[in-house]
């Protein structure tokens, strides 16, 4: 938090998990914190709180990914989560279409309130049951670049494409520091002024019926 | 509790020995503290009395400190003057006390006001010194930390931090969020004293400084008068007493079937969050809710085999603040996020802890039917007593039946126990009084035969006389 020189600097940063109950969070951050899928032996109590130390590009990496509460009573409380976050991760189950309408939903609600300073990452997990698949990997991608997010594929069971994407997530959140950086200069604002009173806006969940149709089939 | 003392004492005593050596009025804290009675504090009271623009400080006459020491020095120097016109063998020795005097007060105000003097000026061994005497600390030592602020290296770490108590104390009737915008400009400002160290080092030193603050400022600042926090603790108190028929399958929490009182597994959670309120330094009350949090996981995992998710933990939490009903929960969490550090509450694993007690109150606070898979029916007429009562008179009186059949029960087999006992004791007693009859019987009959003979030997022996 405080000024360090760009040189030796530790970056920090906050990663929300958005997603329905059975898109598989859990098994995502679990096999890139602990490399354990469905294991016997998973020591840990829990994985709404996991931290990650990386090495980029010889810059040192804080990540501390925060589980958010998915299900629909908690629903109201989705902004106090997000606060003050650099990147969120946006999981949806491809063999379920509805994982994907909450995906929209979140979106939406992140860009309003926290704007384009939040990296935003849609990640489609279970790709090891492509023969189920519901989500159609244009839809998808075509979404992700409309608002501005990228969109990934993983299987949190094949350990497959979930390295790639922290990494990926993790580059981009700092050039977005670095950015920010920049144009903040000397200035001698710090951070805690923006952090205060915890804010609860409640607003109707979108009608689900409404996105999406447009598309030609095929 | 014992660090605690010594801490409450430690400044106030060593501020006022200071003062009176410097000889500065002890009742000037006291005026402006009447000055300021009002809560509102124009923008001209506080700005330097020299009008330089910058602004002043109670702790320097309402001075800024470029003026404070720039007066200072005059008085200083006309002092001396003072001294000089006097008889000629009094000069020698007057001149030299005064200066000795000077010199020693001059060194106190440096001490005492510390920032009087800019950070330029600080030789760089000295702060070398205290920067390796910081390092040395383990971590997590608050009374090292405080043995260390009184040795000579840490004196500007400690001479600012008692200035800063001193003004916030002096402008305790503010309203809270300008003395939360001053504790957080003071971390702000003192975590450059630590630049030379790395990161973590500097937030265990940031919190040990935090620790010393708060704990002293907590009775001024806590549930401060300048806000409603009391009003909504109160809310909120009577809001959860009213949810006390929430249970757990409501919440959908994992529960261990047919448990009664004593073996619910959150108990342990629920006692630490209660002790949140005893604490007086946030990072203190961030550690109970850690501590909560952990045997809230603990309770989790002995349910399920699977690592708990974010959904899991918030349930559970909420049905534990349910349950303790922690006092003063709303002005606690106020007062974490208007005096914790910032950093403390943004990243950390008790910042994650943190907003998820924040998200719990925001939940009770606007619970619902369809937030516990319940009609809005049977919601209200939970809420208004009747089936709640219904369902706990149930439960109690099943429950005591139960205990009541279970004590019975123990009775019943503790009886046969006894008439077992009385009768193996019955016939004892019989066969004993039987065998006494018999040995009596004996007796008697060989008694009589002797009886006789002597009878018949002696009538003979009657007659012969």
């Amino acid at each position: 938090m405080a000024a360090h020189s760009t040189a030796h600097r530790t970056y920090s940063f906050k990663v929300v998990l958005l997603g329905e109950g059975c898109v598989g969070k859990t098994s995502l951050v679990l096999r890139y914190c602990e490399n354990k899928f469905n294991d016997k032996h998973i020591t840990t109590l829990q994985a709404s709180f996991l931290t990650k130390k990386l090495n980029i590009t010889g810059k040192r990496v804080n990540l501390a990914i925060w589980d958010t509460a998915g299900q629909e009573r908690f629903h109201a409380l989705g902004p106090i989560y997000y606060r003050d976050s650099n990147g969120a991760i946006l999981v949806y189950d491809v063999t379920d279409e509805d994982s994907f309408q909450k995906v929209k939903n979140w979106v939406k609600e992140l860009r309003k309130m926290l704007g384009n300073d939040i990296c935003l990452c849609i990640v489609g997990n279970k790709i090891d049951l492509e023969k189920e698949r519901h989500v159609s990997v244009e839809d998808a991608e075509a979404y992700a670049e409309s608002v501005g997010a990228k969109n990934y594929h993983t299987s949190a069971k094949l350990n497959k494409g979930i390295e790639e994407l922290f990494l990926d997530l993790c580059k981009r959140m700092m050039e977005t520091a670095q950015v920010e950086e920049r144009t903040k200069g000397n200035g001698t604002s710090h951070t805690s002024t923006g952090r205060r009173g915890v804010q609860i806006i409640d607003d109707e969940p979108q009608a689900a019926a409404a996105a999406g149709g447009c598309c030609s089939s095929g | 509790m014992f660090t605690l003392c010594g801490l409450e004492r430690f400044p106030s005593t060593s501020l006022t020995l200071l003062l009176r050596e410097v000889g500065v009025e002890v009742d000037l804290r006291r005026m402006w503290a009447e000055q300021k009675r009002g809560i509102h504090v124009t923008q001209d009271e506080l700005l330097c009395k020299d009008g330089c623009g910058f602004y002043g400080n109670p702790a320097w006459q309402g001075y800024c400190s470029k003026c404070w020491r720039k007066r200072t020095r005059t008085t200083e120097t006309i002092k001396e003057d003072h001294g000089l016109p006097d008889g000629h063998s009094q000069v020698n020795l007057s001149k030299t006390e005064e200066k000795k005097n000077a010199r020693r007060s001059n060194s106190l105000m440096r001490l005492f006001w510390g920032s009087s003097s800019p950070p330029q000026q600080e030789s760089p061994e000295s702060e070398d010194a205290a920067l390796k005497a910081f390092q040395s600390l383990e971590p997590g030592d608050f009374p090292g930390f405080l043995k260390l602020l009184r040795k000579p290296p840490a004196q500007r770490l400690q001479s600012r931090c008692t200035t800063f108590l001193d003004t916030i104390e002096a402008y305790h009737n503010l309203p809270v969020q300008k003395q939360s915008d001053l504790v957080q400009d003071f971390y702000h400002s003192i975590s450059i004293h630590f630049d030379g160290l790395s990161e973590p080092q500097v937030s265990q030193m940031m919190e040990h400084v935090e620790k010393l603050i708060m704990t002293r400022l907590h009775k001024w600042v806590f549930c401060h008068d300048s806000c409603d926090d009391e009003q909504k603790d109160l809310t909120l108190q009577r809001r959860i007493k009213s949810l006390n028929w929430v249970t757990p399958e409501m919440l959908r929490v994992p529960f261990p079937k047919g448990g009664s009182d004593t073996s619910d597994p959150y108990l342990p959670a629920i006692t630490a969050i209660i002790e949140m309120d005893a604490k007086r330094a946030p990072q203190d009350k961030l550690v109970c809710l850690s501590k909560c949090s952990q045997h809230v996981f603990q309770a989790l995992a002995s349910e399920s085999q699977q690592p708990a998710n974010a959904d899991d933990f918030l349930s559970a939490l909420i049905y534990v603040v349910l349950r303790a009903n922690p006092p003063r929960l709303h002005s606690n969490i106020n007062y974490i996020v208007r005096f914790g550090l910032p950093h403390s509450l943004m990243a950390g694993e008790s910042g994650y802890y943190f907003t998820n007690l924040s998200c719990t109150v925001a939940f009770i606070e606007k619970l619902d039917a369809p937030a516990l898979n319940l009609t809005p029916e049977e919601f209200n007429s939970y809420m208004q007593g009747r089936r709640a009562s219904a369902v706990l008179v149930e439960n109690n009186g099943q429950r005591r039946a139960q205990e009541n059949r279970e004590q019975l029960e123990k009775l019943k087999t503790r009886q046969d126990k006894v008439e077992q006992g009385a009768r193996a004791f019955q016939e004892q007693l019989d066969s004993w009084v039987r065998s006494v009859q018999g040995q009596i019987d004996e007796v008697r009959a060989q008694s009589v035969l002797v009886l006789k003979d002597v009878g018949a030997e002696s009538q003979p022996g009657k007659t012969v006389c």
